[in-house]
């Protein structure tokens, strides 16, 4: 072969390689990064079992643990990017991430907290809920399981697609608690707000702040994570 | 297709190395088995470090960060020039207590492999108190503070914390394992200068410990 040398018994050079796919693996097989093209991009593997799935067809690298379960990635299109790693046996919990919206562009660093419980508890779970008969007592069992394995965003920190640049930081819950932000208009302020979302305190300069600032104020911080693995994109898949 | 390309549908292998023309290794991906010990100027110490992921070196054939994962950590971590780390996004886990987040750290101006050498002689030193004392001497010496932490910590709160060079926490905006929101600056000693938190709603201010002084500008 051209271009290719022995460089020892078990180790060659090459000048340039092409790949759809590069698995990088531990000495016994298991999984350790998947560098693929979109065609080819790893599906998640979950307690040790495959899960086939339509997420992403994306290029990037997709990483996994000591048990061969995924554990994060780096991922990216044509206007978004994206990498994340996950809580061990659960989904991710800090990414930093790039995306185009309609509403405007983000980018920045996300936080999130996770259940204790692992990931492929909940899959089970909901795929029993899943084929109980529609009525009340599916839609209960569903919410009931949602609050169990609720997973907020506790913070952000970056470019709000309104063009504000902020650091946001949220409860337990979810709610949006503290908020120092540079909003689009330029003007700075430090807020922070109960768990209704009302504001409670507040750090402005000489101006007002409430025409800016009420209208969003009781949002739960939003959940960017549409690019990656959650766990209804394996559902649906 | 150029006669030195070539081209795969997929490959597996244990470990990748990105290299120079000139041999100098830039770049391993590996898994746990072949994992690349750390190098400075081309020189390997050797370690025990198994984890797997990307290994980054620079021209000099330093290792300059990496990417890295295990069951219960991972982390992305970029050195400064002939030192170790300095920003990161790091998780890790222990005793079902996690903390994750971007962190930043400041480094000597001194070139690693210095404080490598030197640690290298005090590890020949017979253990005892001159030992633990040139340990302690090295350790003021190479000082690495955290100069600044975003996101959650193990206690269950997140928080954007920053410190001075000396790596005493000074400013934290925090929501607390008891979900109150807290704006905080603190003195030299970690006392609470000013702070900003909500005195009627939203649970309890002041059982974080934080004394409510200097009041608030908005008053």
């Amino acid at each position: 072969m051209r271009g290719v040398e022995p460089v020892s018994d078990d180790v060659l050079r090459f000048g340039h390689i092409r790949a759809k796919r590069v698995n990088i693996i531990d000495e016994n097989g298991t999984f350790r990064l998947a560098i693929a093209n979109k065609e080819r991009t790893a599906n998640p593997i979950i307690g040790g079992k495959e899960i086939v799935t339509n997420r992403r067809p994306s290029a990037g690298i997709i990483f996994f643990n000591e048990d061969g379960d995924e554990c994060g990635g780096l991922i990216f299109g044509d206007k978004w990017a994206h990498m994340s790693f996950d809580q061990y046996q659960q989904d991710q919990i800090v990414a930093i991430q790039y995306r185009e919206t309609p509403l405007g562009q983000h980018s920045g660093l996300t936080v999130w907290d996770r259940p204790d419980r692992p990931v492929s508890e909940f899959l089970e779970k909901y795929l029993a809920i899943e084929a109980m008969p529609e009525g009340a007592e599916k839609e209960a069992a569903m919410a009931l399981l949602r609050s169990e394995y609720h997973s907020p965003v506790r913070m952000y920190m970056g470019r709000e697609a309104d063009g504000s640049s902020s650091v946001v930081l949220a409860d337990s819950k979810g709610n949006k608690r503290v908020a120092i932000t540079v909003g689009p208009d330029g003007v700075p302020s430090i807020l922070m707000f109960d768990e209704k979302g009302e504001v409670v305190e507040s750090l402005v300069p000489d101006i007002s702040y409430e025409s800016d600032c009420e209208s969003d104020s009781s949002d739960e911080l939003e959940d960017s994570r549409e690019v990656d693995l959650s766990c209804e994109e394996v559902q649906n898949g | 297709m150029a006669e030195d390309v070539m081209e795969f549908d997929e490959i597996s292998v244990e470990r990748l190395n990105i290299v120079d023309r000139n041999g100098v290794l830039r770049m391993a991906i590996s898994g746990k088995d072949r994992f690349p010990n750390p190098m400075i100027n081309g020189k390997e110490f050797v370690t025990n470090r198994r984890c797997a992921g990307f290994i980054f070196f620079n021209d000099d054939g330093t290792e300059c960060g990496g990417l890295t994962f295990g069951n219960k950590h991972a982390e992305i971590l970029f050195d400064q020039y002939n030192q170790d780390q300095i920003v990161g996004i790091v998780y890790s886990e222990r005793d079902g207590k996690r903390r994750y987040g971007l962190t930043v750290w400041d480094r000597p101006e001194t070139h690693i492999s210095e404080l490598v050498a030197e640690l290298e002689k005090i590890r020949a030193l017979p253990e005892g108190h001159e030992r633990a004392e040139a340990e302690k001497a090295l350790r003021e010496r190479f000082h690495s503070p955290l100069r600044m932490f975003a996101g959650r910590l193990p206690d269950g709160s997140v928080a954007l914390s920053m410190s001075d060079g000396k790596g005493r926490e000074r400013v934290r905006v925090s929501v607390g394992a008891d979900d109150v929101p807290r704006v905080e600056i603190l003195g030299e000693n970690g006392e609470v200068k000013y702070s900003l938190s909500p005195k009627s709603k939203g649970g309890t201010p002041d059982s974080g410990g934080a004394s409510l002084e200097g009041g608030g500008a908005r008053e």
